[in-house]
């Protein structure tokens, strides 16, 4: 149990008054490491955070986060070892980034003076610097994410969980803050939590994979094993355009599945990639692009939501 | 020699922290140093205090020096004497008082709710108990500290300069403080629920203002209309002077004993309620 | 079709954008708009659809000047930014407003909004009030307010922007229908991914400027400054001592079962590698270009531009 973040047999949570649970028996297990949760808006993502803090007592089944069972004597303590960093700006705008980035440590149980020191520690780790003395009012979004990463993580919890934490942000902004979660793992060992709607923010963090949809959970497991390697299946670009000779020509490689903005998705009929290079070279074109086709996370996560479609 | 890595170093105790409430209310305290409302207020309350301070003196002069002898009997006849003067110690700042509770209470429970941060207090160990307990503690700590003065300087200059003869009885301040306390509270809660039901600080200002405001004015003129002096007991500026008038035993004081005890428990239960209910946790969504 | 010569915009003192020109050929297909937050785009789409005049300069729609101009307007769709609507209101009430507004009426606006909704899949669920739709199904709403008068241009402002993948998905499904049949569609957005998935030709703004046009590989090769960088993946050790004797070679970084090469001028380098791949020379089992994408193209523009 030590390795695992999370595991759930069966687990079931229900909203006192509704007929319908909002988790409708989860079994999963995840490891150490970060997360992508994926889902529609309303998959149950809210309500999975709210058990996950030991908010919500399970109706049904049984579940360990960190260690610590659900519903069990210690799972109000549990708060204190998560982090959490909303979606929206649940900042305090007319305080400083370091006083209440202190007051939220100190709220997670930090002696005051600690939750001091550890502020500027975790503001230096974001990358905040000279601007944490100034009211957050005046900040940018890039800054003002940071922010809420910072105070997700002042009490060095052991999990955190992240609610789109691009959002908003331009490319530079978005590469920054997923360089920073990647961070946050590899250098605190925190496991992460990361709920997005951008499967490219997915795809470069997260290890693990969770979809959830109505309350249930559609696919999870390691990224490696959702995104299985096709057989037989390239993808080839060129550093010119084909032109209409050359293209038809592709059949004697193979089937031409789909070919889009110049990347062509082949079926091979052969298995040796030198006659690839040896057809191109006889067509009097020139790769740059030779690679296994994987499977997406875009199809991984429609055949997930719709395996009838499929 | 060590090379330190540049990152964070081991996680800190988690165990010596102060209770959620406490925290939650001295980062009120903090903000209302930080948004530099007390100067004007500061000020004015400074002036009442020494105004009621000179007052001892002037009484203490009137008494021991035998040049003001014949003016005596005049200064009876318009300075307020005995349990009323007791009482009037606390009274003049009411107004002033309810303003600056509206003032800064009024922002207490909206500013949070506007910046949507009460959610993200109850991912942390913070229970909706404790959110409710520092927002009380703090709406009703700001009247009762700014009273605290009031309430034992005259009385100690009463002691030092004429003893137990002096003006302000020896007693007093075991009357006024629990008549503070009271009042304080119910300033604190009208305040807090006022301000849960706003949207933003401004708002919640104009809620305290319209609901004391609101409150007083209905119960006069329904006392007028009526003729029923006993539904003067939800006035809730009434009620906040009447408590140290009825602690310390003014012969005629504004509202009544048991009306004036239901009124203010009425008012103290209702806006708790409300404020309870507003900022539960399934009303503010994560 | 578009074009912009030397057109401006600025409120006020408040830059939106700076003198751009460029000209969008006529006939199907999805030009994306790209760039940070408050880099111009939504500037450069006001201007095109007419919203505002240009502050200097000149902005040519189907050949006229746009701005006040229902003759060219009647030609364009428009779907603006954000998710504001009325929310108690019926979605085909609304759209029966928008294509009056339009000037439609009687039977042609009846046709009009049965293709339009039938085009964005929302044919049966129409009669919902916006409060009860998703954030996808509004934007598909907005969308086909946007193609009642079956426009030739049509324009979208950050149309992804919190919607959910699924109806991301759907979503850019439903603009490459629109373009194989022959409209002609501007998309903006601040996310890289989204317009790579969507496209391969890209306008790139930058603090008011136009930085870039063409397709990914075009402005990739451009950018001669910066080497390019190849996976190669077989056997690293004889891939490695083939490419250390190769001219171009700028840079190489092993990694288990590949090579990581930095190369100057691939179009020197890619031919002679690929022969010798051909040949057997080689135990080549992928090529891979890293910085081919959308990314590593934005990155390296906005830095020298820094």
């Amino acid at each position: 149990m030590e390795d695992s973040l999370i595991a759930f047999e069966q687990l079931e949570v229900r909203y006192q008054a509704a007929a319908v649970p909002a988790l409708k028996g989860l079994t999963l297990s995840l490891e150490h490491g970060i997360v992508g949760l994926l889902g529609p808006n309303g998959a149950g993502k809210s309500t999975l955070l709210k058990a996950l803090l030991g908010l919500l007592t399970p109706s049904r089944g049984s579940g360990t986060v960190l260690g610590v069972a659900l519903g069990g004597p210690e799972s109000a303590r549990l708060r204190a070892r998560i982090g959490y960093m909303p979606e929206y700006d649940a900042l305090i705008e007319d305080a400083s980034a370091y006083e209440q980035v202190a007051f939220w440590g100190e709220l997670s149980g930090l002696a005051p003076e600690a939750a001091r020191d550890r502020a500027h520690e975790v503001l230096y780790f974001v990358g905040l610097d000279e601007s944490r003395y100034r009211p957050v009012s005046g900040y940018s979004t890039g800054m003002r994410q940071r922010v809420k990463l910072a105070q997700a993580l002042v009490h060095s919890p052991e999990l955190i969980f992240l609610d789109e934490p691009t959002n908003g942000l331009d490319p530079d902004g978005r590469r920054r803050m997923l360089d920073l979660v990647l961070r946050v793992h590899a250098e605190l060992g925190t496991g992460v939590i990361l709920a997005s709607h951008l499967l490219g923010d997915v795809e470069r963090v997260a290890d693990q994979l969770v979809i959830l949809d109505q309350g249930e959970i559609k696919a999870a497991g390691s990224m490696a094993g959702l995104r299985k390697a096709l057989a037989r299946r390239v993808e080839l670009r060129f550093l010119d355009p084909l032109d209409a000779g050359q293209e038809a020509g592709l059949v004697e490689l193979g089937t031409v599945l789909e070919a889009r903005n110049g990347l062509y998705d082949l079926e091979l009929a052969e298995t040796d990639p030198a006659g690839v290079f040896r057809w191109a070279q006889s067509r009097g074109a020139t790769l740059v692009q030779v690679t296994p086709r994987h499977d997406r996370l875009d199809e991984v996560l429609l055949r997930a939501l719709h395996p009838g479609r499929a | 020699m060590p090379i330190y890595a540049p990152t964070l170093p081991p996680a800190p105790d988690l165990t010596l922290g102060q209770p959620p409430a406490l925290v939650l209310m001295r980062f009120d305290f903090t903000r209302l140093w930080r948004q530099k409302i007390g100067r004007f207020f500061g000020f004015t309350f400074l002036l009442l205090l020494l105004w009621k301070v000179a007052r001892i003196y002037l009484d203490h002069l009137l008494h021991t020096n035998q040049a003001l002898k014949p003016m005596q009997d005049f200064a009876k006849t318009i300075l307020t004497q005995g349990a009323a003067f007791q009482a009037d110690l606390l009274n003049p700042a009411s107004y002033l008082l309810w303003f600056l509770v509206a003032l800064v209470g009024g922002g207490l429970v909206a500013r949070d709710t506007l910046y949507r941060v009460r959610p993200l207090m109850y991912a942390h160990p913070v229970t909706p108990r404790d959110y409710l307990l520092a927002k009380l503690g703090f709406a009703s700590l700001l009247p009762f500290l700014i009273l605290l003065p009031f309430a034992l300087l005259p009385w100690l200059m009463s002691l030092l300069l004429a003893g137990a003869q002096g003006p302000v009885w020896v007693t007093a301040p075991l009357r006024l403080l629990p008549a503070m306390a009271i009042s304080s509270v119910l300033m604190g809660s009208l305040a807090v629920g006022a301000s849960s039901m706003a949207a933003t600080p401004r708002a919640g200002v104009g809620w305290v203002l319209g609901l004391v405001l609101g409150a007083s004015t209905l119960a006069s003129m329904i006392h007028g209309l009526a003729g029923l002096p006993a539904v003067d007991a939800l006035n809730p500026i009434l009620l906040a002077e009447t408590w140290p008038q009825l602690l310390v035993g003014v012969e005629r004081p504004l509202v009544a004993w048991l009306p004036a005890v239901l009124g203010t428990a009425f008012h103290i239960g209702l806006w708790t309620w409300v404020a309870a209910r507003r900022t539960r946790p399934s009303e503010a969504v994560i | 079709m578009l074009s912009l010569d030397r057109a401006s915009l600025r409120y006020g003192p408040i830059l939106g954008l700076s003198p751009t020109s460029f000209e969008l050929p006529g006939g199907g297909g999805i030009t994306g708009l790209l760039g940070p937050n408050g880099a111009g785009k939504s500037s450069l789409l006001q201007l095109v659809s007419g919203l505002l005049p240009p502050s200097g300069g000149a902005v040519r729609v189907f050949g006229e000047a746009p701005f006040r101009n229902p003759a060219v307007l009647a030609r364009v769709g428009l779907v603006p930014e954000g998710d504001r609507l009325p929310t108690g209101l019926r979605a085909d009430r609304w759209l029966r407003m928008m294509g009056e507004l339009s000037g439609l009426s009687g039977e042609g606006l009846k046709a009009a909004m049965a293709r339009a909704l039938q085009t964005v899949g929302m044919a049966d669920r129409s009669h919902l009030t916006f409060a009860r739709m998703s954030k996808g199904m509004r934007q598909r709403m907005r969308l086909s307010q946007a193609l009642l008068h079956e426009p030739e241009l049509l324009i979208l402002d950050e149309p992804f922007n919190g919607l959910d993948p699924e109806a991301r998905l759907t979503l850019m499904a439903l603009l490459r229908d629109l373009a194989e049949k022959g409209t002609r569609i501007l998309v903006s957005s601040h996310i890289l991914g989204e317009i790579a998935q969507l496209t391969d030709r890209i306008l790139l703004l930058f603090r008011g400027r136009l930085l870039a046009e063409g397709t990914v590989t075009e402005i990739r090769q451009l950018l001669d400054r910066h080497p390019v960088e190849l996976r190669l993946t077989g056997e690293a050790q004889v891939l490695a001592r083939w490419a250390v004797e190769q001219p171009e070679l700028a840079a190489l970084r092993m990694e288990e079962e590949a090579v990581v090469l930095s190369v100057r001028s691939p179009r020197d380098f890619l031919p002679r590698l690929q022969q010798a791949a051909a040949e057997g020379a080689i135990p080549l089992r992928a090529l891979d270009p890293l910085d081919l994408n959308l990314d590593a193209v934005f990155q390296y523009l906005t830095k020298d531009h820094a």
